[in-house]
């Protein structure tokens, strides 16, 4: 199920919400999260119920290993290995097993079938989870939970699809803090504020930059030097607004049970480096890495003195596994290279430097660094990513930004509008005016990126009290959500 | 025992951060000292495993609250 889809809001959600308010008002706490745990398996189903399978095999096989260390402390680092492998074996035969056909195909001439298997949603995310739990089991700072909390841990549905990759100890004693059960009505409106705001964000920022992204990418080699940046910076924007705008929509559910989970989303385009990017970019993710590759690898490499050479080699496995994490393709692997580099680089003195007139300059070299970057991420193929990149540094002119420009009529309104303009207006002015929205959509983006964050808006909103103002454009931006989210459906619906 | 480890700890914070006024106090965590990030921190926690000749478990390592349970734990291990 997605949050921004009209069964989520007007069923799932108030469904799940009765229930587990009910539940809790009646004590019946343990009821309540299994309940929850329930519910998020409808969730977790409802687009292919086989899926579950795979879910709940998951959290038998991680959730029978931590018993197995309980029982049998002495045989704790075999249980620990064959976990891991376990983890990264299903994750790596779901993700990456076509990946490695292509590639013995290439390289062997052979012409092995590929299986097409389809990713069950969220494995990378809940199969990161586990790991981070198992790691902690072994390392023995994890006690061993009961079934209903840790079930509950690895599938709450705010952050079983895409995080934020929630640790245990962050969440499980927030759910046996049965003082958290009782309903309060600030964090409650608070949940509220940071769902409305994330849902802005997904759907009439992130899904309208899409136009133009896929528009782009899909005629790739019409691209000139304009429409290649265009593109980019689009999908520059299309990027940072779906997924924080999704980990706002996931906190401010979590705020709905009472719950705080772990903020991802810290303004990264505000960075002053690619260190400093990561801390503020899918934060859980970097600490993830922090914690169970970098710190452990950097230590060893101290610890023999080694630390100039681990300083080099630490960055690169993690950004290697990073960006294999991300996709089973070329370009993840060479955009992982590319952040490898830049950290590797950033160690220098000159991109620490937050004052005076060389703020600009780090500003703006990150900035720049994370819009071609993330043009590689978006390629999916090396075509692709070469088909960018080569209109993104040669210089050509033909127009195409134009044509990018009237993608955007496939959003409603806009196509509303234009329709009603049509026969009023010249093809030129007609053209001209396609490009006014978009730069005015570059517009409100940049302003908004500039600007406060969503968790810092709900903070300053809670520190002088939600003012009437804020209500009604909140009101009116979510009623504005839910019109879009119908042009989705009816999408849908003439596909079928 | 804890203030000489509070001394010693003292010296190799400044060393390590390169400050000689620097002041340690219990509370303290990396958010206080804008120069203590990641590398920093494996950094520091090299030097004190060297100074003081033990070894840390990789969960103290990673899961360190603030400077006093750093000096909770270095009496642990110093024993």
């Amino acid at each position: 199920m997605l949050f921004n889809s009209q069964i989520f809001i007007f069923i799932f959600l108030p469904l799940t919400l009765i229930g587990w308010n009910l539940l809790n008002y009646f004590k019946l706490y343990r009821f309540a999260l299994l309940f929850l745990s329930g519910m998020s398996f409808w969730f977790y189903g409802y687009f292919n119920p086989k899926y579950l399978i795979i879910l709940v095999c998951s959290i038998a096989i991680n959730y029978s290993l931590s018993f197995l260390i309980q029982k049998f402390p002495k045989f704790t680092k075999l249980f620990f290995y064959t976990g891991l492998v376990a983890n990264i074996g299903v994750l790596g035969y779901f993700k990456y097993f076509d990946f490695f056909i292509e590639n013995i195909n290439a390289v062997f001439k052979t012409s092995f079938a590929l299986t097409h298997i389809l990713l069950p949603l969220g494995i990378s995310f809940f199969t990161l989870q586990q790991v981070s739990f198992l790691i902690d089991r072994y390392w023995g700072s994890a006690p061993h939970y009961n079934i209903i909390e840790y079930t509950a841990y690895v599938t709450f549905f705010p952050q079983l699809i895409a995080g934020p990759i929630v640790l245990h100890n962050e969440i499980i004693p927030q759910f046996n803090d049965y003082s958290l059960r009782k309903f309060n009505k600030e964090l409650f409106r608070d949940g509220i504020i940071l769902f409305i705001l994330g849902l802005v964000k997904k759907v009439l920022l992130a899904d309208t930059f899409a136009y133009i992204v896929n528009y782009g990418f899909d005629r790739i080699y019409y691209v000139d030097t304009l429409s290649s940046w265009v593109i980019a910076l689009s999908y520059t924007f299309e990027l940072y607004f779906d997924f924080s705008g999704y980990c706002d929509m996931a906190c401010g559910l979590g705020k709905l049970f009472g719950f705080e989970l772990p903020v991802n989303f810290k303004s990264p385009y505000k960075s002053h480096s690619i260190p400093e990017y990561w801390i503020r970019w899918h934060a859980t993710l970097t600490r993830f890495f922090t914690t169970y590759i970098y710190t452990p690898m950097t230590m060893k490499g101290v610890r023999m003195k080694k630390k100039k050479l681990f300083s080099i080699l630490t960055p690169l496995v993690v950004y290697l596994v990073s960006g294999f994490w991300h996709g089973a393709s070329w370009t993840f692997i060479f955009w992982g290279l590319a952040q490898a580099l830049a950290t590797i680089w950033s160690q220098r003195k000159f991109w620490k430097i937050k004052k005076g007139r060389k703020k600009f300059l780090t500003w703006s070299g990150t900035f720049i660094f994370t819009v071609i970057t993330q043009a590689i991420f978006r390629s999916e193929t090396w075509s692709n990513m070469l088909g960018i990149l080569k209109g993104m540094f040669t210089l050509k002119y033909n127009g195409f930004t134009t044509e990018l420009a009237m993608s955007l009529s496939e959003d409603i309104l806009i196509k509303g509008f234009m329709t009603f303009l049509e026969g009023h207006i010249s093809w030129n002015t007609f053209y001209l005016i396609y490009i006014g929205i978009m730069l005015i959509l570059f517009a409100i983006a940049a302003i908004i990126i500039s600007r406060k964050n969503a968790h810092e808006i709900l903070a300053s909103q809670k520190e002088k009290g939600v003012t009437l103002g804020f209500t009604i454009a909140l009101s009116v931006l979510f009623t504005w959500c839910l019109v879009t989210l119908s042009q989705v459906s009816t999408f849908l619906y003439f596909n079928f | 025992m804890r203030e000489e480890i509070t001394r010693k700890l003292t010296d190799i914070f400044r060393d390590v951060f390169d400050d000689d006024e620097l002041e340690i106090n219990d509370e303290m965590t990396a958010e206080d000292i804008d120069d203590w990030d990641s590398l920093m921190h494996i950094t520091l926690i090299g030097t004190i495993e060297d100074e003081f000749g033990i070894k840390f478990a990789m969960k103290d390592v990673v899961g360190m609250k603030n400077v006093g349970a750093l000096i909770d734990k270095i009496a642990e291990l110093a024993q």
